[in-house]
């Protein structure tokens, strides 16, 4: 008779790649043949957060590894987040770590939040040859800047904090080899201005395949913008999110109209997703709102900051010009709360919309009841616009 | 029209292109040719049988996928175990049965068909501690204590993912 | 059905050891491998498929009992490791029984038997691919994921065990593989019929064992080029060199030109036909070097005799050649400048030769011969180098040089535009041969064709427009429009400015006759004594070459009311204008009453004032002639001459002029109007004296035109800069800028710059 107990490997692992964190745990402590089937999707993504930092679990984790050298070939993924570490406890995890990745010869995707781990665990990752994914603090200085231009064959590059080095050698990393790159993420820059942006703009000319464009910025810094004649040829998602709301000035906000109409201008035939966020709602205006609904004419996804409380009749009307708008975000923060018959009268007017988002409540077109928007996993400054 | 033979002998007459939900099944057709040969399934008992091919059935026309769809599949980050509501009533079946369409899938090679068996499975045991686990499937515990508790320790970092 | 369905069965159980297993595996790979021409039934397909399958996930069975721990490899790689070393040593085995019948075949047996089980081989590697489908998917990608090197696919596996017991074991011995190939392309290079076919298999199949370890799906060509391509290509260059060489030994240049473009012909076959494309290059640039770069030089030197004898397939062949190769043309192209000077020059010394040692050509033969060189070669040019820009260019080059100086021209640069220019003038005159509108249109043309390469073109206006004035003043144009076409095609190649005098010509000749007409009609209205016909021109003194008479002249009674009125007419309407009566250009007409016949006599003015004496007179003395007409006694002589020459008058006595009482003529209209000697000789010299006024003028102009641009200059540069603006027009001697810099320093219209010796500044 057939059971868990007897199903061969290959469907044991099928099923175990459906499970992770402590599920895949669990079914580790089961029996020899479920600890078998786990292992390798156990060790697919590895990593540590600030939890494990308190408890040292983290050294576990590479402990292990080192031990058993063969489970870094199962990893695919690693993820480290910052956690303060100091004196020989730093020095065994960096090498350990290091000893991790350079073992690791399928990784795929790297992610390190550390830019003093970085400026130690970035030459390891030159030699492999799989890595497509990085998600790293862009805090760098010059020297370990220049490891970056090594790294190539990338499909997405995330960098937070991004440092003057960094940005200044993005346009020659992307040209040497990156043009495969699918995603660019800039997070909470130090400010965005039209030095910044140039650099970003200049990739597009190397970068035939991007799909994915996402800024943050801690403050906008200047109020004029460059005259660029750069478009990426086929953007399908873009967000621009700002961090520091109580210095937003009202000179910026014509930057930001500025902003939207470069990007969002030149990329409309082929945006998909459009998310702005972080931005009090005296900016968006229902105007520009339906201009967006009405120009991006593939656009499914709409983030935007506008206060839905009181004005669902002017907004409905504004988000109805767009034929294929799936989902609506409010992004507004502080906003005031919103009731059902507003929801429903929105989507009502919007006939392709199947989802509202705000105040971290969805609706959907079916349950008129809200629900709580699920918590991201861990610390999301790297969130993929796609996503 | 094709003619297949289970384990226990019985025989299935199934329009080729139900049969070819099974890339197994494809691969054959088009490596040996047609012909009027009964194509022999010594893996698969017709009761399984029977239960594969409504699935192949309701799914027929559908679009196979990709030979290189395993590559993107394995990035388990991205998996959801959502299943829709036809393939839920569907793997509605008794554990034993189950595991049957998961080998059976495996085998033939239904990569859509396993996904679901696969994903049915993992939804049993998400959220259960090992014990339980063992109790679901009826698993004998065959670690030592020893081997329990180094596991236990050398995987201890990955509970608070 | 129930037999044929069990049957399958037969086969082993799920959970059989390897032994058993590999044994029915290896019978059914053999199967297929050997004797699939036979068939395989579907049970035997699936029966193969599920012992595999079986087996791969069969993993479970083991690790029991074994050390447990995390870093345990799956027990289903340890069977699936098992398979795919039997796989391997199934091959081996296989390939080495086929490969032991090579050792006896050579050359196209060889190849025939290695073609032959390459298709045999590869369709049975293809089907066990798939059987062994699901140790692909698990078994193989797990290890390759996890940087095994050395493990493939099994389709990859079997060609990997070809290339290493087959493929190797064959070529090690002397290159036989490649060594076969190569000989039977040397057969068909020697003209025998091959199978192209069996040669493309195997090359294809030099092309499917390439492999990039790390990234099985790209293609890599590392086998193709170490065992084929280079070999190949090296055959080939010791192949053409000794043809090559050998065919020149015993033929003509001409034959070797053919010969080697119908190899590079059959080599560009070649590829398309059993290579790889990425080989063309290589060779093509190989037989390029053996076949035309080793034997340039001697081509370079027969390229003269193929232009003396004018054989132009033969020269488009070199030409095709050479242009293959970097550099090839160059010499030819200097060569055919050389060419075509020379026949340029030849054409002129052979014309002056015919003609009298007279210092006179004719300028339609002069033209004529210059056209024919061009023409001629231009032919080549466009016919045998497919008009390519550096032999148009060398053609442009020769031209310029022959045509501005030459046997007629000596050292003269004048010369060639004079002739150049009073050809045209010959070919739009009235009563020219060329009367149809189309020839003289042609004819025009052929003279733009030489005008583009005139250096001094300034000379060829001035010639061009006194002859001009004269066809206008004298009313022998052939035709408006032809005259209007040639200017549209010097205005075209020289611009506006070039030709603006020469409209300006027409413009005055229009408004004369308008001016006649209304003068006239005035006449009626006033006068009723107007008993002689008078007709005037009133030209530009800027745009017309015309000189006024030197001499004096008392105007005639008989015409003096006219000269009045028309003088009085003229200031009421141009108030201010100057009128110079220009005597010398005038013509008129007399009629006879003395004589029982009554002609007309047409005459100069000269002879008018001459004539109308005779009214009053029988019998004059030069002297009283002198008197009366105020004209020199030195002109007076000659145009007393040609009266007396046309019997006019006569002259008995010296000095003594008397009026023929019995003059006779068969026409009754006579022209007496020849131009005297001193009149014909000033042309030339008016005209170069006008060239070099105007020369003076351009030169500065065109200096001051640069400084006001570019306010200070240095003066090697400002004298370059001159002869680049001025050369299209004439070639600008130095000394002759410098005289015109000195001048303009004088004026003041340029300063030195304080402290340099040779930098000037432009004076506001």
């Amino acid at each position: 008779m057939v059971s868990a107990d007897n199903i061969n490997l290959d469907c044991l692992g099928a099923i175990c790649a459906y499970l992770s964190g402590p599920d895949l745990v669990a079914v580790s402590l089961t029996s020899r043949s479920f600890l078998v089937a786990a292992t390798p999707h156990l060790y697919r993504t590895i990593g540590c957060n600030s939890i494990h930092s308190v408890q040292y679990k983290y050294l576990s984790l590479f402990e292990t590894i080192q031990r058993h050298p063969q489970l870094a070939l199962h990893v695919r993924e690693i993820d480290l987040q910052v956690f303060k570490l100091v004196g020989t406890i730093r020095k065994q995890f960096l090498k350990s770590c290091r000893n991790t990745i350079e073992n690791s010869i399928g990784l795929e995707s790297f992610s390190c939040e550390s830019s003093e781990f970085l400026d130690y665990l970035l030459p390891s990752l030159k030699k492999l040859r799989q890595l497509r994914t990085i998600r790293i603090s862009g805090n760098l200085e010059d020297n370990p800047a220049q490891h970056l231009l090594c790294l190539t064959g990338l499909r997405e590059i995330s960098l937070n904090s991004a440092s003057w080095n960094v940005t200044d050698q993005l346009p020659k990393w992307i040209r040497s080899g990156n043009s495969t790159l699918t995603t660019l993420c800039l997070f909470q820059l130090e400010s965005l201005n039209e030095g910044i942006l140039k650099d970003v703009l200049q990739t597009s000319q190397y970068t035939p395949n991007i799909k994915s464009l996402g800024l943050s910025c801690l403050k906008m810094s200047s109020n004029s913008l460059v005259d660029s004649n750069f478009t990426f040829s086929d953007i399908q998602h873009l967000a621009v999110q700002f961090w520091e709301i109580n210095t937003f000035m009202t000179e910026n906000v014509s930057f930001l109209n500025l902003l939207l109409k470069l990007l969002v201008g030149s990329h409309r035939s082929s945006l998909r997703t459009l998310a702005i966020e972080g931005l009090s709602r005296a900016v968006m205006d229902i105007d520009r709102l339906s201009f967006i609904a009405r120009d991006c004419r593939k656009l499914e996804k709409l983030t935007i900051p506008i206060s839905i409380s009181k004005r669902s009749e002017p907004l409905g009307v504004a988000l109805s010009s767009s034929a294929t708008l799936r989902t609506f975000k409010d992004s507004a923060l502080r906003n005031v709360m919103v009731k059902n018959q507003e929801i429903i009268h929105i989507m009502n007017t919007v006939p392709s919309l199947e989802t509202i988002e705000e105040n971290h409540r969805v609706w959907t077109r079916n349950i008129r009841y809200p629900s709580s928007s699920p918590r991201s996993k861990g610390n999301n400054w790297y969130r993929n616009p796609i996503e | 029209m094709v003619l297949l033979v289970t384990s226990d002998n019985e025989q299935f007459v199934v329009d080729k292109d139900v049969a070819e939900r099974s890339v197994l099944i494809k691969n054959m057709l088009e490596d040996v040719g047609e012909s009027d040969q009964p194509i022999p399934l010594p893996n698969v008992s017709s009761s399984v049988l029977k239960k594969v091919l409504e699935y192949c059935e309701h799914h027929r026309g559908e679009p196979l996928p990709a030979a290189d769809a395993d590559q993107n599949q394995d990035d388990s980050r991205k998996r959801t175990t959502d299943i829709s509501e036809w393939d839920q009533k569907f793997i509605t079946v008794d554990q034993e049965m189950l595991f049957e369409i998961i080998l059976a899938a495996n085998y033939l090679d239904i990569k859509p068909l396993l996904d679901v068996g696969c994903k049915t499975v993992a939804n049993m045991i998400k959220g259960k501690t090992p014990e339980e686990i063992r109790k679901l499937f009826n698993i004998v515990n065959d670690f030592t204590p020893e081997e329990e508790a180094q596991i236990k320790k050398e995987n201890e970092w990955a509970e608070d993912r | 059905m129930t037999t044929a369905a069990s049957s399958t069965f037969n086969m082993p159980p799920p959970g059989a050891d390897l032994a058993t297993t590999w044994a029915y595996l290896e019978e059914g790979v053999d199967h297929i491998m050997t004797k699939l021409q036979t068939g395989v039934s579907y049970s035997k397909y699936m029966s193969l498929y599920t012992v595999a399958y079986n087996y791969c996930t069969s993993s479970k069975m083991h690790g029991q009992g074994d050390q447990v721990g995390l870093g345990q490899r799956t027990g289903a790689n340890l069977m699936g490791a098992d398979l795919y070393n039997n796989l391997i040593k199934y091959f081996v085995n296989h390939l080495r029984q086929l490969r032991e019948v090579t050792d006896t075949l050579q050359d196209e047996a060889l190849l025939t038997y290695y073609a032959q089980e390459w298709d045999r081989y590869t369709t049975g590697a293809n089907y066990i691919n798939r059987l062994f489908t699901y140790l692909n998917r698990h078994w193989v990608k797990r290890e390759r994921d996890e940087g095994r090197k050395g493990v493939y696919p099994v389709y990859t596996l079997a060609l990997v065990q070809w290339r290493q017991n087959f493929f190797t074991h064959i070529q090690n011995k002397n290159q036989k593989l490649a060594g076969a190939i190569l000989r039977l392309i040397e057969r068909q290079r020697n003209g025998e019929t091959i199978d192209q076919g069996l040669v493309k298999k195997v090359v294809d199949s030099l092309v499917s064992l390439g492999l990039d370890e790390s990234d099985i799906l790209k293609v890599s060509h590392e086998v193709y080029k170490e065992h084929f391509e280079q070999p190949f290509l090296d055959a080939t260059e010791k192949y053409y060199r000794k043809e090559s060489e050998t065919f020149l030994a015993e033929n003509s240049i001409p034959d070797y030109l053919k010969r080697a473009e119908e190899r590079l012909r059959e080599e560009e076959d070649r590829v398309e036909r059993y290579l790889n494309t990425n080989t063309r290059k290589g060779l093509i640039s190989k037989c390029e070097h053996v076949l035309i770069r080793e034997h340039a030089e001697r081509m370079w030197e027969s390229f003269q005799e193929l232009l003396d004898y004018d054989k132009d397939e033969d020269l488009q062949r070199m030409y095709a050649l050479l242009s293959r190769i970097p550099e090839g043309l160059d010499p030819l192209r200097k060569k055919f400048e050389e060419h075509v000077k020379k026949a340029g020059l030849n054409a002129v010394s052979k014309l002056i030769g015919q003609n009298d040692k007279e210092n006179d050509v004719d300028p339609k033969a002069y033209v004529d011969a210059l056209l024919e060189v061009h023409h001629k070669n231009a032919e080549t040019v466009s016919r045998s180098f497919r008009g390519e820009a550096g032999f148009v260019a060398s053609l442009d080059k020769a031209c310029r040089e022959f045509v501005n100086k030459n046997a007629a021209t000596g050292t003269s640069t004048t010369k060639s535009p004079e002739l150049l220019a009073k050809h045209a003038d010959a070919l739009l005159r009235k009563n020219n041969k060329m009367a149809e509108e189309e020839d003289l249109e042609g004819a025009l043309n052929k003279v733009m064709v030489l005008f583009k390469y005139i250096d001094d073109k300034d000379v060829f206006q001035s010639f061009y427009t006194t002859r001009l004035s004269k066809r206008l003043i004298h009313g022998v144009s052939a035709s408006d429009e032809a005259e209007a076409s040639m200017i549209s095609k010097l205005k075209e190649a020289c611009g506006f400015e070039y030709t603006n005098k020469l409209q300006r010509m027409f413009t005055d000749m229009s408004l004369s006759k308008d001016l006649t007409d209304s003068f006239k009609e005035r006449m009626q209205q006033n006068h009723d004594d107007m008993d002689i016909t008078f007709s005037i021109m009133v030209l530009g003194t800027n745009f017309w070459p015309l000189n006024a008479p030197t001499n004096e002249f008392v105007i005639p009674a008989d015409i003096l009311p006219t000269y009045q009125r028309f003088s009085q007419y003229y200031q009421t309407k141009h108030s201010g204008r100057k009128l110079t009566w220009l005597w010398n250009y005038s013509k008129n007409e007399l009629r006879t009453n003395y004589l029982n016949q009554k002609y007309i006599l047409m005459t100069s003015s000269w002879q008018m004032a001459v004539l109308l004496q005779y009214n009053d007179n029988d019998t004059l003395s030069l002297d009283e002639l002198v008197t009366a007409t105020n004209i020199s006694k030195d002109i007076l002589k000659q145009v007393l001459a040609t009266l007396v020459k046309a019997k006019i008058l006569i002259n008995e006595e010296t000095d003594q002029y008397d009026l023929n009482p019995n003059y006779k003529s068969k026409k009754i209209r006579i022209n007496l109007n020849t131009p005297i000697k001193a009149e014909q000789k000033a042309e030339a010299t008016d005209v170069l004296k006008t060239v070099d006024e105007d020369r003076k003028y351009v030169i500065q102009a065109t200096i001051v035109r640069i400084m006001k641009a570019r306010k200070t200059m240095k003066n090697q540069q400002l004298i370059q800069e001159v002869i680049a603006q001025i050369s299209q027009r004439f070639s600008p001697k130095i000394p002759d800028i410098k005289k015109a810099i000195d001048h303009l320093l004088e004026k003041e219209y340029i300063e030195r710059v304080d402290g340099t010796r040779d930098t000037f500044a432009y004076v506001a």
